[in-house]
């Protein structure tokens, strides 16, 4: 186990300590420091987040391959996949942009 | 690349070079600025004090030459500054365009144009208070007037001869790209698939092909006091359906800070038809245009997706490409919502 503060706690004080300091920046330099503070906020959700219980890429891997087969007139299956494919875009938007799922 | 830093631009000798540029007899550059945005390309505002010539006086003008960093499916300058001045012929609100150079050993090309003042901004521009109605009407009627720009002109012969159905052909070079992501990345990314599937099923007929801008959008809209001042880069232009451009300009992707409000986060789709219609002659309604917007949508992630490789694989370590990457989830789940729930 790591020493206290954590890897999470530490990337949000760092963040508040950038974002803080984004005022005192001139236009450019305050683009360039909002892009690290989305960048941090993105890499503390993403280590918070719990371990998937499937691997993800296997898991998307085998969803590409139904929707490639699946029959243009087979409306039930479509509906089944539409509802995968939400569950599972609903996880990766929860890291990289909550307010997307509001 | 002319990656130069924008204070060398008012040296004596490029001084001269203007001059030829701007049949001058004397230019003298008394200052410059690179200008903000422009991944592609680098915009520097000079100064300039010119003796004679069709442009004498004091003036500002820009400097628009590569960046470091280029796409392939971008314009060259030349070509930019054959679609600018003949935007500019067609009466499209542009930047004066001055002059193209082609370059030499020491300097890559670049075009010369009028400086247009005014706010580019998309989250500036879409946190403004006020109604924008008759900015997007505006906005529309000068969209009518770039497809009204003819095709048939020797300087845009570079454009080609129009596909049969441009978009079919578009929606065949996302797959091609997403491929490609696929076999660099492993990455399978099924929700793209799916769009590009519910494109190819729902794909309108074709209309009559015409100049498109292909990124025609708030960000690429020059906005002084409530007015539309300039329309801006013109690296993607090509030959299209008329529709793709204002699907791409009403896309969820170009809202910015006003997501609610459909037409670019300014306001109503149908203040943008409206002008647009009554300048092309048109009858589009809100509904014609969703099918475009999920295209400029898909679009976007295909970009993303470029974007990203570029990172990944082609060690440009930039935090602006890499995070462009982490827009996936969001575009795609915009585009499951877009698209409902079947694809047939």
């Amino acid at each position: 186990m790591a020493d206290p503060p954590d890897a999470k706690a530490l990337l949000e004080v760092a963040r508040e300590t950038l974002v803080a300091l984004v005022p005192q920046a001139d236009a450019r330099h305050q683009y360039t420091l909002r892009m690290i503070a989305s960048a941090m906020a993105i890499a503390t959700r993403e280590i918070a987040a719990p371990v998937p219980a499937v691997d993800e890429s296997a898991a998307d891997a085998a969803l590409l391959a139904r929707v490639s087969s699946c029959p243009a007139h087979d409306v039930a299956a479509q509906r089944a996949l539409h509802a995968e494919l939400v569950a599972a875009t609903r996880a990766k938007v929860a890291i990289t942009d909550p307010r997307a799922l509001a | 690349m002319d990656d130069r830093a924008a204070g060398s631009w008012t040296d004596a000798a490029f001084g001269a070079h203007l001059a030829k540029l701007l049949e001058a007899s004397r230019v003298r550059v008394v200052g410059s600025r690179r200008l903000t945005g422009g991944a592609i390309q680098h915009n520097d505002r000079l100064d300039v004090e010119v003796d004679g010539g069709p442009w004498a006086g004091t003036r500002a003008i820009v400097v628009r030459s590569d960046a470091a960093s280029r796409v392939a499916a971008s314009r060259t300058r030349a070509q930019e500054f054959a679609l600018l001045r003949a935007a500019s012929a067609g009466g499209v609100r542009v930047p004066p365009p001055i002059a193209f150079d082609a370059g030499d050993v020491d300097r890559a090309p670049f075009m010369l144009m009028g400086f247009v003042a005014g706010e580019a901004s998309g989250h500036r521009l879409t946190k403004q208070a006020g109604d924008h109605a008759g900015l997007l009407r505006t906005i529309g009627a000068n969209l009518a007037r770039l497809h009204a720009v003819p095709l048939a002109q020797p300087s845009l012969a570079f454009l080609g001869a129009p596909a049969d159905d441009p978009t079919r052909e578009l929606i065949a070079s996302y797959r091609e790209s997403v491929t490609t992501w696929r076999a660099r990345t492993d990455d399978a990314r099924p929700v793209i698939e799916w769009t590009l599937r519910w494109l190819e099923a729902h794909l309108p007929a074709p209309a009559p092909p015409v100049l498109v801008h292909r990124d025609y959008r708030v960000g690429n809209l020059l906005v002084d006091g409530g007015e539309l001042a300039a329309t801006l880069d013109w690296e993607f232009a090509g030959v299209g359906d008329p529709r793709e451009d204002l699907g791409w300009f009403a896309a969820p992707c170009w809202r910015f800070a006003r997501p609610d409000r459909e037409a670019g986060g300014l306001g109503e789709l149908d203040d943008l038809l409206d002008g647009y219609n009554a300048a092309a002659g048109t009858r589009y309604a809100a509904r014609d245009l969703a099918y475009w917007q999920v295209l400029g949508q898909l679009r976007w992630a295909v970009v993303a997706l470029q974007q990203a490789l570029r990172f990944l694989d082609g060690g440009e370590r930039s935090l602006e490409l890499a995070l462009t990457g982490r827009l996936l989830p969001a575009l795609e789940w915009r585009l499951l919502a877009m698209t409902g729930d079947t694809f047939g």
